[in-house]
């Protein structure tokens, strides 16, 4: 395939100047190879800013678990101190902390102000983990809680965190289909502007045809050239997409592509002149046996 | 070098050409008469293989043209030259790189068939208008640039639809006289024109018949001049 563009691609100086170059089509090919590159980069850098975050979303919230204690005085103490050696014994529960009185009125501190006595606050104590236990092994943490700490009780948050995640997988996956379909677009309107550009050219390639070129020259003249324009439209739209993303002021989602996001940005002229290869193969020839 | 063989043609509304049967045989010379619409161009356009014939058959070089495939027909229009009732150039190119096309299609482009075609520049008296662009010419000049196209291949038979057409009486014999010159060269030459003046102007210089198209078939079948 790429030895075929190759050497369909390679300059005769002659199939330069055959094919007029400027027209209103040749131009329209140029801008909208550009626009649609432009909006593909855009696209592109959407979808992985949205699979980064998801990705993140989604490992942040599996992990998260709390287990909430009731109590008061030397129980409360004596409960957290059993409930962290039987953690300490379950494989998968990683990362188990004791939020004292002082984290916990921290974390409580946006909701209910700083100045809310430590005294007001419900007897009751947090710890957290990072839960990578398998089903059997938090079954029998639940169990072996329920048993030897009472007042305990395991959240998992699968309530609301199971939405959440499905959210942050469908965020991720919208980027992938806008990403699909920006490439779609892109591919379909280089053909069309290959299929302009061709018929717009129809009484040159007639003439060509009637001083005895064959097919074969006429074919190669036509798609060097519009697969070349294609190819420096897409480039300019990439360009210009990749210095928007460079200006766009740092928010809290950062759109512009980090480290190897930016190595997928060259695949878009790429796409685009691939399209524009077969598109302008297949209409030429379309044409070229209509003609005699 | 073509041979018709009962051939006919039309264009899918009634016959246009019928039975045709004749042969342009190597070095000779024929006018191709006829009113308008009488077929003249039809028939030029089945000897360069632009048109199949409907029945009977057609023959260039040998070869069949019902059957000829793509690459065959681009192969044998590099053997024959045809001037064209409408010139046919690509309008954005000069005239000397329109005359120098062939070449490059059939990928002969060389220094030294580019001083060919410096030298037909020459010979059609273009030379100083290499330059221009097709549209910048006069009908005689575009005819006499059309002339130099066709012949930069040495094609072995020159087709010329109506080169007078666009050009006073001078021009026209002038014109004439550049075709009989090739003739004497040994090309085959078939010129389709209407204009009886001008042939009588030429019949004392070169051995020519002539076809007559009337009513789709050949009234005149090859009658010395
Ligand atoms: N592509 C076509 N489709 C249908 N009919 C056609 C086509 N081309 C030519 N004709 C018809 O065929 C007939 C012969 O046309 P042709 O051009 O061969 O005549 P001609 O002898 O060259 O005329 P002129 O001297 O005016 O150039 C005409 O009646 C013309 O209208
Ligand atoms: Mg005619």
């Amino acid at each position: 395939m790429i030895g075929r563009i190759a050497s369909e691609l390679t300059s005769t100086r002659v199939s330069d100047r055959v094919v007029p170059t400027n027209n209103r089509t040749a131009r329209l090919t140029l801008v909208a190879s550009a626009a649609m590159a432009f909006l593909a980069v855009l696209a592109l850098s959407a979808a992985l800013a949205a699979a980064i975050l998801g990705a993140g979303w989604k490992a942040t919230l599996e992990t998260s678990t709390t287990i909430r204690l009731m109590g008061e005085g030397e129980e409360l103490e004596r409960a957290i101190a059993v409930t962290l050696d039987i953690l300490a014994t379950v494989p998968g529960a990683r990362n188990a902390e004791h939020l004292d009185m002082a984290a916990q009125a921290d974390l409580l501190a946006p909701w209910l102000g700083a100045a809310f006595p430590e005294t007001a606050l419900p007897p009751a104590r947090m710890i957290t983990l990072k839960d990578e236990m398998t089903e059997a092994n938090r079954a029998a943490l639940v169990a072996r809680l329920a048993a030897e700490v009472p007042g305990a009780t395991f959240e998992n948050h699968g309530a609301w965190r199971d939405p959440l995640i499905e959210t942050a997988v469908s965020v991720r996956n919208l980027g992938g289909v806008a990403v699909a379909l920006s490439l779609l677009a892109q591919s379909v309107l280089v053909m069309l502007a290959a299929s302009a550009a061709l018929a717009a050219n129809r009484g040159v390639i007639e003439t060509l045809r009637l001083i005895g070129a064959t097919h074969g020259y006429i074919r190669k003249a036509f798609v060097r050239r519009i697969t070349l324009r294609v190819g420096l439209g897409a480039l300019i739209g990439t360009m210009a997409g990749a210095a928007l993303l460079l200006i766009l002021p740092e928010g809290s989602v950062a759109l512009a592509p980090t480290g190897w996001g930016w190595a997928i940005l060259p695949t878009i002229p790429f796409v685009a002149m691939i399209a524009s290869f077969a598109a302008t193969r297949a209409t030429a020839n379309h044409m070229l046996t209509e003609l005699t | 070098m073509i041979t018709f063989e009962q051939a006919g043609f039309d264009y899918g509304d009634g016959q246009i050409l019928s039975d045709l049967s004749f042969e342009l045989a190597p070095g000779s010379f024929h006018f191709l008469t006829g009113p308008s619409g009488s077929g003249k161009t039809t028939l030029l356009k089945l000897c360069y293989l632009a048109l199949k014939p409907t029945r009977g058959a057609v023959h260039v070089f040998g070869e069949d043209s019902r059957t000829a495939d793509a690459d065959q027909v681009a192969h044998l229009r590099r053997r024959i030259g045809v001037v064209h009732q409408d010139c046919r150039f690509l309008d954005h190119l000069s005239i000397a790189d329109n005359i120098a096309l062939p070449l490059e299609v059939s990928g002969r482009m060389s220094a030294h068939n580019l001083g060919n075609r410096d030298a037909l520049l020459d010979w059609v008296a273009l030379d100083h208008r290499a330059k221009a662009l097709p549209p910048e010419l006069s009908g005689g000049e575009r005819q006499r640039a059309a002339l130099a196209r066709a012949v930069i291949l040495s094609p072995d038979i020159l087709l010329a639809d109506e080169p007078t057409g666009n050009v006073d009486s001078e021009m026209g014999e002038r014109l004439m006289r550049l075709l009989i010159e090739l003739n004497q060269m040994g090309r085959t030459i078939l010129v389709a024109t209407h204009d009886m003046a001008l042939i009588r102007q030429v019949k004392e210089d070169v051995r020519a018949r002539v076809l007559r198209l009337v009513g789709g078939h050949m009234q005149v079948a090859g009658a010395e001049l």
